[in-house]
């Protein structure tokens, strides 16, 4: 749970990072679209009810660590995108499942068993 | 017999859990039906403590504008439909009422991620962030995980009733007698 409040402020450092690093477009829009996208996800599965939804959270990670190859970035907006990146995939493995089984009579699983 | 549902440490339609998600809905509305006023100069100004411009920005783009109805009038309505949708059944509507959980689950959900896809949209298109446009995302955001509980139990006692051999439609509808 702790992990992925820490994985939904990465997202909100990313959020904030085109002003802190005066990153241009698009450089400026992948920061944008993926950290709203991730601080989104990873508050929502922070609680356990929600928690499958954190690995959408690897698909912005990806993005996050081949973007620098698709657009230049410069050298501050490059670390912040491939650590963040990296940051946030680690958050998301080690979040763990939760205990959504016991306390939900089965979780979301039980609809399709 | 208990309200809880078999299997569950909670009941998740208890008011102590729904009360508190009437409570932000009634946030929510109040900080969207402010910016709705401000779309349409009810009120001339709009309050902007973080990012100067930026409210003015996102709040008269031509993105606010694609609907019949301003984005901020579209999300006070949601709000609203939150807060009453919240409030219909007593303790047992998971079960009772499985239709009003349905739809306050679509209203809260479905509905809310519409306000984090704006706050995408928002500084992509314009550049721009809008302080209470980002306070009513987080509220959006905060609903949801309360009110898919409620949703799963409903849906839960849905296929318990078609394992039955139940019908699935009256039970969704009238709720299974317990």
């Amino acid at each position: 749970m702790i992990a992925l409040f820490l994985a939904a402020l990465v997202g909100i450092e990313l959020m904030a990072s085109p002003a802190l690093l005066d990153s241009p477009e698009p450089v400026s829009d992948s920061f944008r679209t993926a950290g709203p996208l991730i601080a989104t996800i990873s508050f929502l599965s922070a609680f356990s009810i929600l928690r499958g939804l954190r690995w959408l959270n690897l698909l912005c990670s990806a993005w996050l660590v081949i973007a620098p190859l698709i657009i230049q970035h410069a050298t501050p907006a490059l670390v912040n995108s491939t650590v963040a990146g990296a940051v946030v995939a680690v958050l998301t493995a080690v979040a763990g499942e939760g205990n959504a089984r016991q306390r939900y009579g089965g979780g979301w699983r039980s609809l399709v068993r | 017999m208990t309200a809880t549902p078999a299997g569950w440490q909670s009941n998740p339609s208890a008011w102590s859990q729904r009360l508190p998600l009437v409570a932000l809905a009634a946030a929510g509305f109040a900080i969207a039906g402010y910016l709705a006023l401000y779309q349409y100069r009810v009120v001339s100004t709009v309050w902007e403590p973080f990012f100067g411009q930026g409210s003015r920005i996102v709040l008269n783009s031509p993105l606010s504008r694609v609907l019949p109805v301003s984005d901020a009038t579209l999300g006070a309505g949601s709000y609203l439909l939150d807060a009453v949708t919240g409030v219909i059944g007593g303790v047992r509507r998971w079960r009772s009422m499985p239709w009003i959980v349905i739809v306050f689950g679509i209203a809260v959900g479905p509905l809310g991620l519409v306000s984090v896809l704006l706050v995408i949209a928002q500084p992509v298109l314009y550049g721009a962030y809008c302080a209470l446009c980002l306070a009513s995302a987080v509220i959006s955001l905060s609903m949801i995980p309360g009110a898919m509980d409620e949703v799963l139990a409903s849906l839960q006692q849905l296929r318990k009733v078609r394992r039955d051999g139940g019908s699935v439609w009256l039970a969704f509808w009238k709720g299974t007698p317990s």
